[in-house]
Protein backbone atom coordinates (compact mmCIF):
# COMPACT_ATOMS: atom_id res chain seq x y z
CA UNK A 1 0.00 0.00 0.00
CA UNK A 2 1.07 3.21 -0.84
CA UNK A 3 0.22 6.74 -1.32
CA UNK A 4 -1.91 9.30 0.03
CA UNK A 5 -4.93 9.58 -2.42
CA UNK A 6 -8.00 12.09 -3.45
CA UNK A 7 -10.80 11.79 -5.69
CA UNK A 8 -11.51 15.02 -7.82
CA UNK A 9 -15.18 16.44 -8.24
CA UNK A 10 -15.61 17.98 -11.29
CA UNK A 11 -18.77 20.00 -12.43
CA UNK A 12 -19.43 21.79 -15.73
CA UNK A 13 -15.73 21.47 -17.20
CA UNK A 14 -13.77 22.35 -13.64
CA UNK A 15 -12.54 21.07 -10.91
CA UNK A 16 -15.15 22.13 -7.70
CA UNK A 17 -13.31 23.75 -4.43
CA UNK A 18 -13.71 20.43 -2.39
CA UNK A 19 -11.38 19.05 -4.58
CA UNK A 20 -8.85 21.56 -3.69
CA UNK A 21 -10.00 21.02 0.19
CA UNK A 22 -9.23 17.41 -0.04
CA UNK A 23 -5.73 18.25 -1.38
CA UNK A 24 -5.23 20.44 1.44
CA UNK A 25 -5.97 17.25 3.98
CA UNK A 26 -4.35 14.89 1.85
CA UNK A 27 -0.76 16.75 1.76
CA UNK A 28 0.13 17.32 5.49
CA UNK A 29 -0.62 13.60 5.85
CA UNK A 30 1.57 12.68 3.31
CA UNK A 31 4.52 15.08 4.16
CA UNK A 32 4.61 13.16 7.59
CA UNK A 33 4.66 9.70 5.77
CA UNK A 34 6.84 10.42 3.61
CA UNK A 35 4.22 9.54 0.93
CA UNK A 36 3.10 11.08 -2.29
CA UNK A 37 0.01 12.99 -3.02
CA UNK A 38 -2.24 11.02 -6.00
CA UNK A 39 -5.36 12.26 -7.38
CA UNK A 40 -8.04 10.86 -9.05
CA UNK A 41 -9.27 12.87 -11.97
CA UNK A 42 -12.41 11.27 -13.70
CA UNK A 43 -14.57 12.56 -16.10
CA UNK A 44 -14.47 13.30 -20.34
CA UNK A 45 -11.53 15.46 -21.42
CA UNK A 46 -10.50 16.19 -18.10
CA UNK A 47 -6.57 15.81 -18.62
CA UNK A 48 -6.24 19.77 -19.02
CA UNK A 49 -7.54 19.85 -16.08
CA UNK A 50 -4.39 18.32 -14.23
CA UNK A 51 -2.46 21.38 -13.51
CA UNK A 52 -4.22 22.96 -11.60
CA UNK A 53 -4.39 19.64 -9.08
CA UNK A 54 -0.54 19.96 -9.10
CA UNK A 55 -0.37 23.62 -8.41
CA UNK A 56 -2.75 22.27 -4.90
CA UNK A 57 -0.01 19.81 -4.17
CA UNK A 58 -0.83 16.84 -6.11
CA UNK A 59 2.26 14.59 -7.33
CA UNK A 60 0.53 12.57 -9.72
CA UNK A 61 -2.71 12.93 -11.36
CA UNK A 62 -4.32 9.48 -12.88
CA UNK A 63 -6.79 10.14 -15.51
CA UNK A 64 -9.60 7.62 -16.05
CA UNK A 65 -11.80 9.40 -19.54
CA UNK A 66 -14.66 8.29 -21.06
CA UNK A 67 -17.45 9.86 -22.97
CA UNK A 68 -19.86 8.11 -20.72
CA UNK A 69 -18.36 9.13 -17.45
CA UNK A 70 -19.02 13.16 -18.85
CA UNK A 71 -21.62 13.28 -16.08
CA UNK A 72 -21.45 11.82 -12.44
CA UNK A 73 -22.66 8.30 -11.90
CA UNK A 74 -22.76 6.39 -8.49
CA UNK A 75 -22.21 3.01 -10.07
CA UNK A 76 -19.66 4.15 -12.47
CA UNK A 77 -17.55 5.95 -10.64
CA UNK A 78 -17.78 3.80 -7.83
CA UNK A 79 -16.77 1.46 -10.27
CA UNK A 80 -13.79 3.36 -12.00
CA UNK A 81 -12.20 4.56 -8.24
CA UNK A 82 -12.52 0.73 -7.21
CA UNK A 83 -10.39 -0.31 -10.51
CA UNK A 84 -7.97 2.69 -9.24
CA UNK A 85 -7.82 0.98 -6.06
CA UNK A 86 -6.93 -2.71 -7.11
CA UNK A 87 -4.37 -1.70 -9.30
CA UNK A 88 -2.50 1.16 -7.17
CA UNK A 89 -3.46 0.17 -3.59
CA UNK A 90 -3.36 3.52 -1.97
CA UNK A 91 -2.79 3.91 1.64
CA UNK A 92 -4.64 6.53 1.90
CA UNK A 93 -7.95 7.75 0.06
CA UNK A 94 -10.14 10.58 0.92
CA UNK A 95 -13.21 11.67 -1.27
CA UNK A 96 -15.68 14.89 -0.28
CA UNK A 97 -18.48 14.40 1.62
CA UNK A 98 -20.41 15.93 -0.77
CA UNK A 99 -23.34 15.23 -2.37
CA UNK A 100 -21.56 13.41 -4.67
CA UNK A 101 -19.44 11.69 -2.54
CA UNK A 102 -22.07 10.42 -0.19
CA UNK A 103 -23.54 8.51 -3.34
CA UNK A 104 -20.29 6.17 -3.63
CA UNK A 105 -18.78 6.03 -0.20
CA UNK A 106 -20.97 3.16 0.83
CA UNK A 107 -20.44 1.31 -3.10
CA UNK A 108 -16.88 2.14 -3.02
CA UNK A 109 -16.78 0.62 0.64
CA UNK A 110 -18.21 -2.55 -0.31
CA UNK A 111 -16.34 -2.57 -3.25
CA UNK A 112 -12.81 -2.53 -1.16
CA UNK A 113 -13.92 -4.07 1.59
CA UNK A 114 -13.05 -1.64 3.93
CA UNK A 115 -15.63 0.60 6.24
CA UNK A 116 -15.10 3.67 5.51
CA UNK A 117 -14.61 6.72 8.05
CA UNK A 118 -17.27 9.13 7.14
CA UNK A 119 -18.01 13.14 7.31
CA UNK A 120 -14.17 13.74 8.81
CA UNK A 121 -12.98 17.35 10.27
CA UNK A 122 -10.21 16.37 11.33
CA UNK A 123 -7.05 13.71 10.59
CA UNK A 124 -3.70 13.10 12.68
CA UNK A 125 -1.32 11.28 12.13
CA UNK A 126 -0.20 9.49 15.72
CA UNK A 127 2.30 5.73 15.85
CA UNK A 128 1.83 5.52 11.57
CA UNK A 129 -2.06 5.58 11.67
CA UNK A 130 -4.46 8.35 10.89
CA UNK A 131 -6.82 9.17 13.25
CA UNK A 132 -9.31 10.30 11.89
CA UNK A 133 -12.17 12.42 14.24
CA UNK A 134 -15.50 12.88 12.93
CA UNK A 135 -18.72 14.58 14.77
CA UNK A 136 -21.82 12.13 15.90
CA UNK A 137 -25.03 12.93 17.24
CA UNK A 138 -25.29 15.91 15.22
CA UNK A 139 -22.20 16.94 16.48
CA UNK A 140 -23.00 17.19 19.90
CA UNK A 141 -19.94 14.61 20.01
CA UNK A 142 -17.05 13.88 18.71
CA UNK A 143 -15.44 10.25 18.09
CA UNK A 144 -11.99 9.54 16.60
CA UNK A 145 -11.79 6.49 14.68
CA UNK A 146 -9.08 4.63 13.15
CA UNK A 147 -8.61 1.70 9.78
CA UNK A 148 -7.81 -1.74 11.29
CA UNK A 149 -7.72 -3.16 8.11
CA UNK A 150 -5.84 -1.82 5.07
CA UNK A 151 -6.80 1.25 3.42
CA UNK A 152 -7.96 4.46 5.32
CA UNK A 153 -10.86 5.60 3.77
CA UNK A 154 -12.53 8.85 4.54
CA UNK A 155 -14.80 11.10 3.82
CA UNK A 156 -13.80 14.67 4.22
CA UNK A 157 -16.41 17.32 5.43
CA UNK A 158 -16.57 20.54 3.11
CA UNK A 159 -14.72 23.22 4.60
CA UNK A 160 -13.53 21.42 7.59
CA UNK A 161 -9.64 21.97 5.81
CA UNK A 162 -8.01 24.73 4.10
CA UNK A 163 -7.37 24.95 0.49
CA UNK A 164 -3.90 25.17 -0.25
CA UNK A 165 -2.15 28.31 -1.54
CA UNK A 166 -1.34 27.35 -5.54
CA UNK A 167 1.86 27.05 -6.68
CA UNK A 168 0.97 27.90 -10.39
CA UNK A 169 3.42 25.21 -12.57
CA UNK A 170 4.12 23.42 -9.99
CA UNK A 171 5.05 19.82 -12.10
CA UNK A 172 3.52 16.07 -11.48
CA UNK A 173 2.55 13.48 -13.46
CA UNK A 174 -0.48 12.78 -15.41
CA UNK A 175 -0.88 8.52 -15.10
CA UNK A 176 -3.51 7.24 -17.30
CA UNK A 177 -6.42 4.79 -16.02
CA UNK A 178 -8.36 2.63 -18.63
CA UNK A 179 -11.93 2.34 -18.22
CA UNK A 180 -12.87 -1.04 -18.19
CA UNK A 181 -16.61 -2.44 -19.94
CA UNK A 182 -17.70 -3.28 -16.45
CA UNK A 183 -17.49 0.12 -15.39
CA UNK A 184 -19.62 1.58 -17.66
CA UNK A 185 -23.01 0.02 -16.21
CA UNK A 186 -26.29 1.63 -17.02
CA UNK A 187 -28.89 0.86 -14.45
CA UNK A 188 -30.30 4.63 -14.14
CA UNK A 189 -32.25 6.34 -16.79
CA UNK A 190 -32.52 10.30 -16.14
CA UNK A 191 -35.50 11.03 -17.70
CA UNK A 192 -35.85 14.41 -16.78
CA UNK A 193 -33.94 17.94 -15.82
CA UNK A 194 -36.06 19.83 -13.45
CA UNK A 195 -33.39 22.46 -13.86
CA UNK A 196 -34.30 25.40 -11.18
CA UNK A 197 -32.08 27.55 -13.15
CA UNK A 198 -30.86 29.21 -10.38
CA UNK A 199 -27.33 30.85 -10.40
CA UNK A 200 -27.78 30.82 -6.68
CA UNK A 201 -24.75 29.30 -4.46
CA UNK A 202 -24.89 25.87 -3.12
CA UNK A 203 -26.23 25.44 0.62
CA UNK A 204 -23.12 23.70 1.65
CA UNK A 205 -20.41 25.24 -0.36
CA UNK A 206 -20.68 28.34 0.32
CA UNK A 207 -18.54 30.08 2.54
CA UNK A 208 -21.74 32.83 3.90
CA UNK A 209 -25.05 31.32 4.48
CA UNK A 210 -27.87 33.46 5.45
CA UNK A 211 -30.52 31.44 6.73
CA UNK A 212 -33.88 32.41 8.30
CA UNK A 213 -36.21 31.36 10.26
CA UNK A 214 -40.29 31.66 11.51
CA UNK A 215 -39.37 35.19 12.76
CA UNK A 216 -38.75 36.50 8.88
CA UNK A 217 -42.66 36.77 9.15
CA UNK A 218 -44.03 35.52 5.55
CA UNK A 219 -42.51 34.16 2.41
CA UNK A 220 -43.09 37.40 0.88
CA UNK A 221 -40.45 38.96 3.48
CA UNK A 222 -37.99 36.67 2.97
CA UNK A 223 -36.81 38.64 0.11
CA UNK A 224 -35.13 40.24 2.84
CA UNK A 225 -33.31 37.58 3.38
CA UNK A 226 -32.51 36.70 -0.14
CA UNK A 227 -31.32 40.44 -0.76
CA UNK A 228 -29.12 40.20 2.90
CA UNK A 229 -27.67 37.31 1.09
CA UNK A 230 -27.32 38.77 -2.22
CA UNK A 231 -24.76 41.73 -0.67
CA UNK A 232 -22.79 38.97 1.15
CA UNK A 233 -22.66 36.73 -1.68
CA UNK A 234 -24.18 33.86 0.46
CA UNK A 235 -26.37 30.83 -0.03
CA UNK A 236 -30.14 31.42 1.66
CA UNK A 237 -30.66 28.85 4.11
CA UNK A 238 -33.91 28.02 5.85
CA UNK A 239 -35.69 26.73 9.14
CA UNK A 240 -37.77 23.67 9.17
CA UNK A 241 -40.56 25.73 10.54
CA UNK A 242 -40.16 28.12 6.69
CA UNK A 243 -40.09 24.89 4.90
CA UNK A 244 -42.81 22.96 6.15
CA UNK A 245 -44.92 25.85 6.19
CA UNK A 246 -43.81 26.31 2.06
CA UNK A 247 -41.95 29.46 2.77
CA UNK A 248 -39.14 27.76 0.80
CA UNK A 249 -37.61 25.12 -0.93
CA UNK A 250 -36.59 21.53 1.42
CA UNK A 251 -33.13 22.23 -0.46
CA UNK A 252 -32.73 25.40 1.63
CA UNK A 253 -33.44 23.28 4.94
CA UNK A 254 -30.62 23.21 7.55
CA UNK A 255 -30.73 20.94 10.38
CA UNK A 256 -31.47 17.12 11.42
CA UNK A 257 -34.09 16.35 8.15
CA UNK A 258 -31.88 19.13 5.76
CA UNK A 259 -28.69 19.38 5.43
CA UNK A 260 -25.46 19.95 7.57
CA UNK A 261 -23.62 23.46 6.89
CA UNK A 262 -20.16 24.31 8.64
CA UNK A 263 -19.60 28.27 6.86
CA UNK A 264 -16.83 30.75 7.57
CA UNK A 265 -20.05 32.58 9.01
CA UNK A 266 -23.64 31.77 9.04
CA UNK A 267 -26.47 34.04 9.78
CA UNK A 268 -29.83 32.99 11.69
CA UNK A 269 -32.56 35.04 11.09
CA UNK A 270 -35.21 34.71 13.19
CA UNK A 271 -34.67 31.14 13.65
CA UNK A 272 -35.16 30.40 18.10
CA UNK A 273 -32.50 27.43 17.08
CA UNK A 274 -34.07 24.29 18.38
CA UNK A 275 -31.52 21.11 18.93
CA UNK A 276 -32.60 20.07 15.61
CA UNK A 277 -32.03 23.29 13.54
CA UNK A 278 -28.58 23.11 15.60
CA UNK A 279 -27.02 19.70 14.65
CA UNK A 280 -26.99 21.46 10.92
CA UNK A 281 -25.19 24.75 11.41
CA UNK A 282 -22.99 24.28 15.07
CA UNK A 283 -19.49 23.71 14.02
CA UNK A 284 -20.18 27.24 11.74
CA UNK A 285 -16.90 29.40 12.56
CA UNK A 286 -18.74 32.12 13.44
CA UNK A 287 -22.58 32.61 14.10
CA UNK A 288 -24.65 35.60 14.29
CA UNK A 289 -28.21 35.44 15.50
CA UNK A 290 -30.66 38.08 15.23
CA UNK A 291 -33.72 37.70 17.21
CA UNK A 292 -36.13 39.51 19.45
CA UNK A 293 -36.04 36.86 21.89
CA UNK A 294 -32.30 37.25 24.22
CA UNK A 295 -33.15 33.69 25.63
CA UNK A 296 -33.72 31.72 22.70
CA UNK A 297 -31.32 28.90 22.44
CA UNK A 298 -29.93 30.20 19.22
CA UNK A 299 -28.50 33.18 21.10
CA UNK A 300 -26.35 30.58 23.33
CA UNK A 301 -24.66 29.67 20.68
CA UNK A 302 -24.21 32.54 18.52
CA UNK A 303 -20.84 34.69 18.66
CA UNK A 304 -22.66 37.55 18.16
CA UNK A 305 -26.13 37.53 19.38
CA UNK A 306 -28.15 40.99 18.42
CA UNK A 307 -31.23 41.20 20.40
CA UNK A 308 -33.39 43.51 17.45
CA UNK A 309 -36.07 43.07 15.11
CA UNK A 310 -34.65 41.31 11.97
CA UNK A 311 -37.60 43.46 9.64
CA UNK A 312 -35.75 46.58 10.92
CA UNK A 313 -32.24 45.76 10.89
CA UNK A 314 -31.36 43.63 8.05
CA UNK A 315 -32.00 46.58 5.79
CA UNK A 316 -29.70 48.63 8.15
CA UNK A 317 -27.05 46.02 8.03
CA UNK A 318 -27.69 46.07 3.56
CA UNK A 319 -27.07 49.88 3.62
CA UNK A 320 -23.87 49.32 6.16
CA UNK A 321 -22.37 46.97 3.82
CA UNK A 322 -23.19 49.07 1.02
CA UNK A 323 -21.13 52.01 2.62
CA UNK A 324 -18.64 49.49 3.17
CA UNK A 325 -18.06 48.39 -0.30
CA UNK A 326 -18.47 51.76 -1.63
CA UNK A 327 -15.39 52.74 0.80
CA UNK A 328 -13.37 49.92 -0.53
CA UNK A 329 -13.95 51.18 -4.24
CA UNK B 1 -44.34 -7.68 -4.54
CA UNK B 2 -42.23 -7.19 -1.51
CA UNK B 3 -40.91 -3.78 -0.68
CA UNK B 4 -38.29 -3.99 2.23
CA UNK B 5 -37.99 -1.00 4.40
CA UNK B 6 -34.91 -0.62 6.80
CA UNK B 7 -35.68 1.25 10.06
CA UNK B 8 -33.07 2.26 12.62
CA UNK B 9 -33.50 2.75 16.19
CA UNK B 10 -32.10 5.87 17.05
CA UNK B 11 -31.83 8.14 20.21
CA UNK B 12 -34.21 10.91 20.66
CA UNK B 13 -32.28 13.66 19.17
CA UNK B 14 -33.70 15.89 22.08
CA UNK B 15 -32.37 13.78 24.05
CA UNK B 16 -28.92 14.60 25.78
CA UNK B 17 -26.50 11.60 25.23
CA UNK B 18 -24.08 10.12 27.57
CA UNK B 19 -21.47 7.51 26.90
CA UNK B 20 -21.04 4.03 28.70
CA UNK B 21 -17.61 3.03 29.75
CA UNK B 22 -17.08 0.47 27.03
CA UNK B 23 -17.71 3.69 24.36
CA UNK B 24 -21.34 2.01 23.34
CA UNK B 25 -24.09 4.25 23.99
CA UNK B 26 -26.25 4.69 27.04
CA UNK B 27 -29.61 3.63 25.89
CA UNK B 28 -30.94 3.34 29.25
CA UNK B 29 -33.76 6.08 30.08
CA UNK B 30 -32.97 7.29 26.64
CA UNK B 31 -36.07 7.67 24.65
CA UNK B 32 -35.52 6.45 21.55
CA UNK B 33 -37.13 7.04 17.99
CA UNK B 34 -37.35 5.64 14.32
CA UNK B 35 -35.30 7.43 12.45
CA UNK B 36 -36.81 10.58 10.97
CA UNK B 37 -35.63 9.68 7.35
CA UNK B 38 -36.54 6.31 7.60
CA UNK B 39 -40.06 7.57 8.30
CA UNK B 40 -40.63 8.94 4.92
CA UNK B 41 -38.89 5.80 3.42
CA UNK B 42 -41.90 4.33 5.45
CA UNK B 43 -44.41 6.82 4.25
CA UNK B 44 -43.27 5.83 0.43
CA UNK B 45 -43.61 2.11 0.68
CA UNK B 46 -47.10 2.70 2.80
CA UNK B 47 -48.46 4.91 -0.31
CA UNK B 48 -47.51 2.34 -2.60
CA UNK B 49 -49.32 -0.03 -0.10
CA UNK B 50 -52.41 2.47 -0.16
CA UNK B 51 -52.42 1.84 -4.17
CA UNK B 52 -52.20 -1.70 -4.58
CA UNK B 53 -52.91 -3.41 -0.52
CA UNK B 54 -51.52 -6.52 -2.07
CA UNK B 55 -47.92 -5.45 -1.84
CA UNK B 56 -46.42 -6.74 0.73
CA UNK B 57 -43.76 -4.34 3.25
CA UNK B 58 -41.71 -5.55 5.63
CA UNK B 59 -39.73 -3.41 7.77
CA UNK B 60 -36.05 -4.41 8.29
CA UNK B 61 -34.11 -3.11 11.58
CA UNK B 62 -30.86 -4.51 13.39
CA UNK B 63 -31.23 -3.47 17.16
CA UNK B 64 -31.52 -4.39 20.13
CA UNK B 65 -34.65 -5.83 22.40
CA UNK B 66 -35.98 -2.48 22.57
CA UNK B 67 -36.35 -1.32 19.01
CA UNK B 68 -39.32 -3.80 18.84
CA UNK B 69 -41.61 -1.03 20.74
CA UNK B 70 -40.62 1.26 17.17
CA UNK B 71 -41.30 -1.58 15.10
CA UNK B 72 -44.45 -2.17 16.55
CA UNK B 73 -45.54 1.71 15.47
CA UNK B 74 -44.54 0.89 11.84
CA UNK B 75 -46.81 -2.00 11.95
CA UNK B 76 -49.52 -0.21 13.03
CA UNK B 77 -48.76 2.38 10.55
CA UNK B 78 -49.22 -0.28 8.15
CA UNK B 79 -45.97 -2.35 7.62
CA UNK B 80 -47.22 -6.31 6.92
CA UNK B 81 -44.24 -7.75 8.75
CA UNK B 82 -41.19 -6.86 10.86
CA UNK B 83 -37.76 -8.45 10.98
CA UNK B 84 -35.44 -7.95 13.97
CA UNK B 85 -31.63 -8.60 13.51
CA UNK B 86 -30.68 -9.17 17.23
CA UNK B 87 -27.16 -11.20 18.35
CA UNK B 88 -24.74 -10.14 20.49
CA UNK B 89 -22.38 -10.80 17.69
CA UNK B 90 -23.81 -7.84 15.73
CA UNK B 91 -23.03 -5.29 18.70
CA UNK B 92 -19.90 -2.87 17.33
CA UNK B 93 -20.42 -3.30 13.59
CA UNK B 94 -19.00 -0.94 11.69
CA UNK B 95 -20.65 0.87 8.46
CA UNK B 96 -20.02 -1.76 6.33
CA UNK B 97 -19.98 -4.52 8.70
CA UNK B 98 -23.89 -3.00 9.08
CA UNK B 99 -24.64 -2.69 5.28
CA UNK B 100 -23.32 -6.62 5.13
CA UNK B 101 -25.71 -7.84 7.73
CA UNK B 102 -28.70 -5.99 6.53
CA UNK B 103 -27.70 -6.84 2.55
CA UNK B 104 -27.99 -10.93 4.18
CA UNK B 105 -30.78 -10.21 5.58
CA UNK B 106 -32.87 -8.91 2.46
CA UNK B 107 -31.34 -11.97 0.80
CA UNK B 108 -32.75 -14.05 3.65
CA UNK B 109 -36.17 -12.39 3.27
CA UNK B 110 -36.17 -13.16 -0.80
CA UNK B 111 -37.91 -11.96 -3.27
CA UNK B 112 -37.29 -8.29 -2.58
CA UNK B 113 -38.27 -6.22 -5.33
CA UNK B 114 -37.18 -3.07 -3.69
CA UNK B 115 -35.49 -1.82 -0.66
CA UNK B 116 -36.08 1.79 0.90
CA UNK B 117 -33.93 3.50 3.22
CA UNK B 118 -33.31 7.13 4.65
CA UNK B 119 -30.68 8.80 3.31
CA UNK B 120 -29.45 9.15 6.45
CA UNK B 121 -29.15 8.31 10.20
CA UNK B 122 -29.69 11.11 13.40
CA UNK B 123 -27.31 9.25 15.27
CA UNK B 124 -24.39 7.88 13.59
CA UNK B 125 -25.17 9.73 10.35
CA UNK B 126 -22.45 7.66 7.74
CA UNK B 127 -25.00 8.31 4.88
CA UNK B 128 -23.50 4.98 3.06
CA UNK B 129 -25.18 2.35 4.14
CA UNK B 130 -28.03 2.43 1.71
CA UNK B 131 -25.41 2.53 -1.22
CA UNK B 132 -23.21 0.01 0.26
CA UNK B 133 -26.26 -2.63 0.73
CA UNK B 134 -27.13 -1.40 -3.57
CA UNK B 135 -23.58 -2.28 -4.09
CA UNK B 136 -23.52 -5.92 -2.03
CA UNK B 137 -26.60 -6.85 -3.53
CA UNK B 138 -25.81 -5.59 -6.98
CA UNK B 139 -28.79 -3.38 -7.15
CA UNK B 140 -28.61 0.15 -9.08
CA UNK B 141 -29.48 3.00 -6.32
CA UNK B 142 -31.46 5.70 -6.69
CA UNK B 143 -30.70 8.69 -4.15
CA UNK B 144 -31.84 11.86 -2.08
CA UNK B 145 -35.54 10.65 -3.42
CA UNK B 146 -38.36 13.15 -2.51
CA UNK B 147 -41.24 11.20 -4.36
CA UNK B 148 -41.07 7.83 -5.97
CA UNK B 149 -43.66 5.75 -8.21
CA UNK B 150 -43.77 2.54 -8.27
CA UNK B 151 -45.35 0.86 -11.94
CA UNK B 152 -45.36 -2.86 -10.95
CA UNK B 153 -46.53 -4.10 -14.18
CA UNK B 154 -43.12 -2.54 -16.07
CA UNK B 155 -41.50 -3.36 -13.13
CA UNK B 156 -39.47 -0.02 -12.57
CA UNK B 157 -39.53 2.40 -10.31
CA UNK B 158 -39.64 6.51 -11.18
CA UNK B 159 -38.57 9.05 -8.64
CA UNK B 160 -38.09 12.62 -8.08
CA UNK B 161 -34.62 13.58 -6.60
CA UNK B 162 -33.13 16.07 -5.07
CA UNK B 163 -29.59 16.78 -6.96
CA UNK B 164 -27.30 19.64 -6.18
CA UNK B 165 -29.24 22.84 -7.74
CA UNK B 166 -31.94 20.44 -9.72
CA UNK B 167 -34.63 18.20 -9.61
CA UNK B 168 -34.33 15.22 -11.19
CA UNK B 169 -36.43 12.86 -12.66
CA UNK B 170 -34.63 9.03 -12.61
CA UNK B 171 -35.73 5.89 -13.21
CA UNK B 172 -34.28 2.42 -12.77
CA UNK B 173 -35.38 -1.06 -13.23
CA UNK B 174 -36.74 -3.46 -9.98
CA UNK B 175 -34.97 -4.38 -8.07
CA UNK B 176 -33.57 -1.04 -7.04
CA UNK B 177 -33.01 0.72 -3.83
CA UNK B 178 -33.96 3.87 -3.13
CA UNK B 179 -32.56 6.44 -0.19
CA UNK B 180 -34.94 8.77 1.10
CA UNK B 181 -34.96 12.11 1.93
CA UNK B 182 -37.24 14.81 3.85
CA UNK B 183 -40.70 14.53 1.24
CA UNK B 184 -43.23 17.00 0.94
CA UNK B 185 -45.71 15.29 2.63
CA UNK B 186 -45.46 13.94 6.55
CA UNK B 187 -45.37 10.44 7.15
CA UNK B 188 -48.74 9.45 8.68
CA UNK B 189 -49.44 8.11 12.05
CA UNK B 190 -50.78 4.80 13.80
CA UNK B 191 -54.60 4.90 13.92
CA UNK B 192 -56.01 3.13 16.79
CA UNK B 193 -57.28 -0.06 14.25
CA UNK B 194 -53.55 0.22 13.29
CA UNK B 195 -52.05 -0.61 16.90
CA UNK B 196 -54.72 -3.16 17.37
CA UNK B 197 -53.88 -4.73 14.29
CA UNK B 198 -49.96 -4.45 15.01
CA UNK B 199 -50.08 -7.01 17.61
CA UNK B 200 -51.36 -9.96 15.58
CA UNK B 201 -48.77 -9.15 12.74
CA UNK B 202 -45.19 -11.00 12.43
CA UNK B 203 -42.14 -9.50 14.31
CA UNK B 204 -39.18 -12.41 13.28
CA UNK B 205 -36.04 -12.38 15.53
CA UNK B 206 -33.03 -13.61 13.65
CA UNK B 207 -29.63 -14.14 15.00
CA UNK B 208 -26.43 -14.37 13.16
CA UNK B 209 -27.24 -18.31 12.59
CA UNK B 210 -30.32 -17.35 10.55
CA UNK B 211 -27.90 -15.56 8.02
CA UNK B 212 -26.08 -16.80 5.56
CA UNK B 213 -22.54 -15.17 7.59
CA UNK B 214 -19.92 -16.12 9.47
CA UNK B 215 -18.88 -13.87 13.07
CA UNK B 216 -15.75 -12.73 11.58
CA UNK B 217 -17.79 -10.95 9.21
CA UNK B 218 -20.06 -8.81 11.53
CA UNK B 219 -19.88 -6.95 14.65
CA UNK B 220 -16.40 -5.87 16.66
CA UNK B 221 -14.75 -9.06 14.76
CA UNK B 222 -15.30 -7.89 10.99
CA UNK B 223 -15.17 -4.03 11.78
CA UNK B 224 -12.52 -2.31 9.44
CA UNK B 225 -12.84 0.90 11.84
CA UNK B 226 -12.20 0.83 15.19
CA UNK B 227 -13.31 4.37 17.34
CA UNK B 228 -10.77 4.57 20.06
CA UNK B 229 -11.78 7.90 21.74
CA UNK B 230 -14.98 10.21 22.01
CA UNK B 231 -15.02 13.78 23.26
CA UNK B 232 -17.16 16.59 23.40
CA UNK B 233 -16.51 19.31 21.02
CA UNK B 234 -14.64 22.60 22.20
CA UNK B 235 -17.23 24.93 23.52
CA UNK B 236 -17.91 27.98 21.63
CA UNK B 237 -16.54 30.56 23.19
CA UNK B 238 -19.05 33.04 25.07
CA UNK B 239 -20.84 34.93 22.56
CA UNK B 240 -20.82 39.00 22.18
CA UNK B 241 -25.09 40.73 23.10
CA UNK B 242 -25.83 43.70 20.92
CA UNK B 243 -28.75 45.69 21.54
CA UNK B 244 -29.98 49.06 20.75
CA UNK B 245 -31.28 50.93 18.02
CA UNK B 246 -31.36 49.04 14.17
CA UNK B 247 -28.96 51.64 12.62
CA UNK B 248 -26.88 51.52 15.77
CA UNK B 249 -27.01 47.56 15.92
CA UNK B 250 -26.26 47.33 12.22
CA UNK B 251 -23.65 49.38 12.89
CA UNK B 252 -21.47 47.53 15.03
CA UNK B 253 -22.46 44.43 12.75
CA UNK B 254 -21.21 45.45 9.87
CA UNK B 255 -18.28 46.33 12.43
CA UNK B 256 -17.92 43.05 13.81
CA UNK B 257 -17.69 41.20 10.58
CA UNK B 258 -15.35 43.55 9.08
CA UNK B 259 -13.05 42.99 12.24
CA UNK B 260 -13.12 39.23 11.32
CA UNK B 261 -12.54 39.78 7.78
CA UNK B 262 -16.34 38.19 6.77
CA UNK B 263 -16.83 41.02 5.09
Amino acid sequence: MSGVWTVAEVSDGGIKGISFELLGAARSLANNLAEPVGTVLIGHEVANLADELFAHGADRVLVAEHPALASFAPERHARVIGDFATAYAPQVLLIGHTGSGKEIAGRLAARLDVSVITDCVALQLVDAQVRCTRPIFGGSMLTTAVATKGITFATIRPKAFARPAPAIGRPGEVLQLAVSAACLVARTEVVEVVNETSTAISLTDAEIVCAGGRGVGSAEKFELIERLAKELGAAVGASRAVVDAGWRPHKEQVGQTGKTVSPKLYIAAGISGAIQHLVGMRSSDTIVAINTDPEAPIMKVANLAVTADLLEVIPKVIEELKILKGAAV
Amino acid sequence: MKIVVCVKYVPDTNEPKRLKSDLALQRNGVQSVINPMDEYALEIALKWKDADPALEVVTLTMGPEEAKGVIKKCLAKGADRAVLLQDPALGGSDALSTSRTLAAAIAKIGKVDAVLCGIRSSDGDCNVVGPAIAELLDWPQLTYCKEAQLDQAARYVQVQREADGALEIVRAALPVLLTVTKCAFEPRLATFKGITAANKKELLVWSLADLNLSANQVGWEGATVKVMSFSEPPPRPAGQVLSGSPAEVARKMVEYLHTLKLV
